[in-house]
């Protein structure tokens, strides 16, 4: 296991630590709200980062603040073309996940059919 | 730790025998955040661990009521709801009635805690709890990589003590705090960016680009995007903090930082901020801009804020107990030393600008007309610089010492060690202490919605027409310190409850005059008379209350009569009559 790799495993123990924690103070609630945080505020922007020079840090910390403000605003806006709000909360996280796992492979297709 | 910052103490502990223990400082950083996040989560979260009803002031319920709304409806529209719009009626100008205060991250923020917590109040007081605290990571994320973990945690110690913060988050002034939060991180993205165009990397040895590195533009933009949603006055501290480090690195390395993606950056800001740029426009707040007088005082006074925060808000040393006072001076001190002394002080130029810049957002009022009571809350920029410059004197002054008087290199570390435990220790000995003993007696008396009202508001007011309009009129009589209870009676109901002052009932347009309710809630007044201290204030009050409801409703049959509150409908009679 190369040292990032270690660092990142450091970096998801402290935050296991905080959703137990979480759940010995406020039960299922707690561990729900803290896991959906960093789901939700972390994870989709990170997987867009990911790809980018930044380090690992960096990436985690720039990710939830980006997000905290961005990642709602996504949310808020697919409410305005789909009839539910939590249907498009799911439909935000997907987008932004998948828009950070397949922009290299859009761009790969699009230069073989270039060639 | 990425490359180009913290000094190496960072990664080195003293063992006892002298040995130095080398530890990664990846795990160091992701162990202090650990104990950071598990320190303060369980401080901020004592408002509401034994009590799950809401707390917080006017501000609180609003934000509440909104995303409340989004997430009950199953829609997030641009429009407030009858219950919610009626209560700044028409305070955006462009916009006209039922218009948002602000744009919708904060709210849809509430709405997404409550559907994946998967009830009402608690996941968004987890989600409050952590977004007023995030503060303190990140200054640990800013300065752990400018100056190294030790005096990052020291910082952020303190910031997670910080009482300004605290009384922000307590009151719920959520979308305000959590966007001035941002602040520090979006400056050091463009200080990122700078020292990659200007020194090839921060510490001048790390790989570059030509005309520096583009990721960094794009995420400060970004960072700023994010804060421009959740509060504008979060995006003016940036804006102002970055303002001044670009001039004083352009004064610094006379060059300017130009690069194409600035273009691309700037037109997608534009993309995500120019719907939402009405509601700032629109705004209605009415003030005047303050004297060049104010550029003399550093801080505001508490006259000024006096009815939106208490005295301690504004208070120096309610924020930086005494013992910290040295350490500030020789921070300062220092941080000016270093300015002039270290040959490549990017780092502290970086510092100088978060120092102005909180220096200046704090003074905007001179600039441009801003009411004091909402730029008091950029306060909140203040106690990260000096928090940062108190924990960095601990690595400071016996480095500075330590070239002047030439010491060897154990003394140095024994001294920035001992000078570290002793901070912490007076950090937890008085802002710790201070900390638990506010956060677990907040809201806890008569100042929060007692099951009563709130079950009243849930199974009661809920249940009247969606333009229901319920009057309280006992403010007036009681005072002040009911309000927030009214407005978070409101929030619990979803239907539109206010203060009464008295003065003819439906004159407002918005106003449907069939659905007019009269609230008289004794359950407050009760609980006063239990105590024989406020027995005769609480007699008084009962008897004001009781004239008026006499007054207003003799022989009327009240829709609800239990737990000491009564609710009649307003039948028309003039009200004159019992003013």
């Amino acid at each position: 296991m190369t040292l990032i790799k270690l660092g990142q495993v450091a970096w998801v123990a402290g935050l296991v630590v905080i959703v137990l924690f979480s759940f010995a103070l406020f039960g299922m609630t707690g561990a729900r709200t803290t896991v959906s945080m960093a789901l939700l505020f972390i994870a989709p922007a990170y997987f867009i980062l990911r790809k980018t020079s930044l380090d690992f840090e960096e990436k985690i910390f720039f990710s939830l603040f980006i997000s905290l403000g961005l990642f709602p605003l996504i949310a808020w806006s697919i409410s305005q073309l789909l009839p539910s709000f939590r249907l498009s909360a799911l439909a935000a996280f997907v987008l932004v996940v998948a828009a950070g796992l397949f922009p290299p492979q859009i761009l790969a297709r699009l230069k073989k059919k270039q060639q | 730790m990425g490359e180009g910052k913290g000094d190496s103490e960072s990664s080195a502990v003293p063992a006892a025998a002298g040995i130095r223990l080398k530890l990664n400082p990846t795990f160091l950083s992701a162990a202090a955040v650990s104990v950071l996040l598990i320190v303060s989560f369980f401080l901020w979260t004592l408002p509401f661990r034994h009590n799950e009803l809401p707390f917080g002031e006017g501000d609180s319920a609003w934000h509440f009521a909104i995303g409340d709304h989004i997430s009950s409806s199953d829609r997030a529209t641009f429009r407030l709801p009858y219950y919610i719009g009626v209560w700044y009626y028409g305070f955006n100008k462009i916009l006209g009635p039922f218009a948002p205060e602000y744009p919708p991250s904060s709210h849809v923020n509430y709405a997404l805690m409550q559907i994946v917590g998967g009830e009402r109040f608690v996941p968004v007081f987890i989600y409050r709890a952590i977004a007023s605290f995030l503060g303190a990571l990140a200054v640990f994320f800013v300065v752990s990589r400018l100056f190294g973990v030790l005096p990052a945690f020291i910082a952020a110690l303190g910031l997670s003590f910080s009482l300004r913060e605290q009384l922000t988050y307590l009151f719920g002034q959520q979308p305000t705090l959590t966007a001035i939060i941002i602040t520090p991180v979006a400056a050091y993205a463009w200080y990122k960016y700078l020292t990659s165009f200007y020194l090839k990397g921060d510490n001048g040895s790390s790989s570059s680009k030509e005309g520096g590195d583009k990721i960094y533009i794009f995420i400060t933009f970004a960072l700023l995007a994010s804060q421009y949603l959740l509060h504008l006055q979060g995006f003016v501290a940036s804006a102002v903090v970055i303002a001044v480090m670009t001039v004083l690195f352009v004064l610094r390395f006379r060059k300017i930082p130009l690069a194409a993606s600035f273009a691309v950056a700037i037109l997608l800001f534009a993309v995500v901020a120019a719907p939402f740029a009405s509601i700032y426009l629109g705004a209605g707040d009415v003030v005047s801009r303050s004297g060049l007088g104010r550029l003399f005082e550093w801080g505001i006074s508490p006259a000024d804020v006096q009815g939106s925060f208490p005295p301690s808000f504004v208070q120096f040393l309610a924020e930086y107990p005494k013992l910290l006072l040295p350490f500030l001076l020789a921070g300062l001190t220092l941080l000016l030393l270093r300015l002039f002394l270290v040959k490549n002080n990017a780092r502290e130029l970086f510092l100088l600008s978060w120092l102005i810049g909180a220096y200046l957002a704090t003074h905007l009022d001179v600039f441009v007309p801003t009411g004091l009571n909402r730029l008091a809350r950029m306060l909140v920029l203040e106690n990260y610089i000096f928090y940062t410059l108190i924990a960095l004197t601990v690595v400071w002054l016996p480095a500075t010492l330590s070239s002047l008087l030439k010491f060897n290199a154990r003394f140095v570390s024994a001294a920035k060690y001992s000078l570290a435990v002793l901070l912490i220790i007076s950090l937890i000995m008085s802002s710790g202490k201070a900390t638990y003993s506010n956060l677990s007696q907040a809201y806890s008396g008569i100042d929060r919605i007692t099951p009563a009202q709130a079950d009243f508001a849930a199974n009661y007011i809920s249940k009247l027409p969606e333009d229901a309009y319920v009057f309280d009129p006992s403010i007036k009589i009681v005072g002040q310190w009911r309000y927030p209870k009214l407005r978070w009676m409101l929030a619990i109901s979803q239907r539109f409850v206010g203060r009464y002052d008295g003065g003819p009932v439906a004159d407002a347009d918005h106003l449907n005059k069939d659905e007019v309710y009269f609230l008289f809630d004794y359950s407050d007044i009760a609980l006063f008379a239990s105590s024989p201290q406020y027995k005769e204030q609480a007699a008084a009050w009962a008897s004001q209350l009781n004239q008026l409801e006499l007054a207003m409703f003799n022989g009327t049959q009240p829709l609800y009569d239990a737990n000491n509150i009564r609710l009649y409908k307003y039948s028309g009679k003039p009200v004159e009559a019992v003013e």
